[in-house]
């Protein structure tokens, strides 16, 4: 190969990449010029395009510079990278307006909230005294529905809140004493709810109370009165059940 | 001064079972008691796990042996004394038990923050509109759902919010707990309920 022959090859070679180059740079232009519209549009009318888009869009005409030749063609790729940085502040911009927006929006809300609030007025710190309850159980809500007599009975009661209850201890023959007494006082009798609760004592009515369940004693009720009776028939009150809760008053 | 002298004078004619706290207690000493419930209504403690403000009735009545009367007289003469420090005696029940503690009578800074002030706000705006229970995924479908805030955010809020009593949470199920119905009125709470609907 001469060098004649080396250099025509060189020069058709030159030829086709300026031809590849004029129809890329005419691609590539046209590319530039479609999407500077479509910025310069989106701007006017404030129209946000997408992060993903607008990041393909640079992608594609990343490398053009490459490809232009006249000051017309530069003029295009320069516009178009300013449509790209506008739109990119105005995206930002109308993001922030939004979240500050609803923030602002959140922000007053929450203001309103506090500014309604009368604060419980207490001092700072951890107490250096443990809290504890007085442990009244139980009693706490009984107190609560009784009236201004009950209360103070409660406080005066509660001022020895730690002694013990007294425990009544009774023999064999006690019980079988006052079993004697509360058959001669109830068998065959009738008797209101009242008048028994005064005839009684606290013993006896735990005596009572065992009687009846031992069925040494039966107890029916005919609408105020409560009779007592012995040996009943117990199969025809079978599953018929029910209880009177007596406050006896006799000491 | 002097209707107000016989305005006591008749009551006390009428009920003379009342023992009357003058009376009873010298100046210096109410001095005393009142530097003390001072103290005591101030304190902050912690009560099952939630704070708890001020004192209970029964532990007031355990510490100065008074009766009821008395003791609830003496607080009424209490109240009228911090009204001047712009300060109110506020009663609310806690378990079943009655509780004294002081508010102030005007806006004062809360502990709370801004962000547990807008989930407060809303639990009060969705409690004071609707009837059925309020679940905690309510809650999050309001505030998480449409971003306002995050999820870690909205638990974190509702966390404090049950620690500082301004909620009880109850198997998923929101509602008041005292000090909301303390430091919010009634109408207070029907003002933030309409703010709420607003946004």
């Amino acid at each position: 190969m001469t060098d004649q022959e080396s250099t025509d090859g060189a020069h058709s070679s030159e030829t086709t990449m300026i031809e590849e180059t004029s129809d890329w740079s005419e691609i590539i232009f046209q590319t530039l010029f479609e999407l500077e519209k479509k910025y310069s549009k989106s701007l006017r009318k404030k129209e946000v395009v997408g992060v993903i888009e607008s990041e393909n869009d640079r992608k594609r005409v990343s490398d053009a510079y490459i490809y232009l030749n006249s000051q017309r063609e530069s003029l295009v790729d320069s516009a178009l990278y300013e449509g790209f940085i506008d739109m990119g502040e105005l995206r930002e911009s109308s993001y922030l307006e939004q979240m500050f927006l609803l923030e602002q929006r959140l922000n007053n809300f929450g203001r309103f909230v506090a500014k309604s609030c009368q604060s419980i007025f207490f001092t700072m710190g951890k107490p250096t005294i443990e809290y504890s309850s007085v442990d009244l159980g139980a009693k706490l809500d009984l107190i609560e529905s009784e009236d201004m007599d009950e209360i103070k009975l409660f406080i005066r009661r509660n001022q020895d809140v730690l002694r013990v209850f007294e425990s009544t201890f009774l023999s064999y023959g006690d019980i079988v004493n006052y079993e004697k007494d509360l058959f001669e006082k109830l068998l065959n009798k009738r008797f209101k709810k009242k008048e028994l609760e005064g005839l009684l004592s606290v013993v006896e009515t735990e005596i009572l109370s065992k009687m009846i369940s031992e069925k040494k004693i039966r107890v029916v009720q005919q609408d105020d009165y409560l009779i007592f009776s012995k040996n009943g028939d117990y199969e025809e009150l079978k599953g018929i059940s029910s209880s009177v809760l007596l406050s006896p008053k006799k000491n | 001064m002097e209707e107000e002298f016989h305005n006591t004078d008749e009551v006390q004619g009428d009920k003379p079972e009342i023992v009357k706290l003058p009376a009873a207690i010298t100046d210096e000493e109410k001095s005393e008691l009142f530097k003390e419930l001072t103290t005591i209504l101030s304190r902050r403690w912690v009560k099952d796990k939630i704070f708890v403000f001020g004192s209970s009735e029964i532990d007031l009545l355990l510490a100065t042996r008074f009766d009821i009367d008395t003791l609830r007289e003496i607080i009424e003469e209490y109240k009228r004394f911090v009204e001047i420090l712009g300060l109110e005696v506020v009663e609310y029940t806690l378990d079943g038990e009655m509780w004294y503690s002081l508010k102030s009578a005007f806006y004062a800074p809360s502990e709370l923050m801004k962000s547990e002030f807008v989930v407060l706000g809303t639990i009060i705006g969705i409690l004071e509109t609707q009837t059925e229970p309020l679940l905690t995924k309510i809650i999050k479908e309001k505030l998480i759902d449409t971003n306002r805030m995050k999820a870690y955010q909205v638990d974190l809020c509702l966390r404090k919010l049950t620690q500082q009593g301004y909620i009880k949470r109850h198997q998923n199920v929101l509602s008041y707990n005292y000090r909301t119905l303390v430091e919010y009125g009634e109408e207070e709470r029907r003002k933030i309920a309409e703010e709420f609907r607003k946004i």
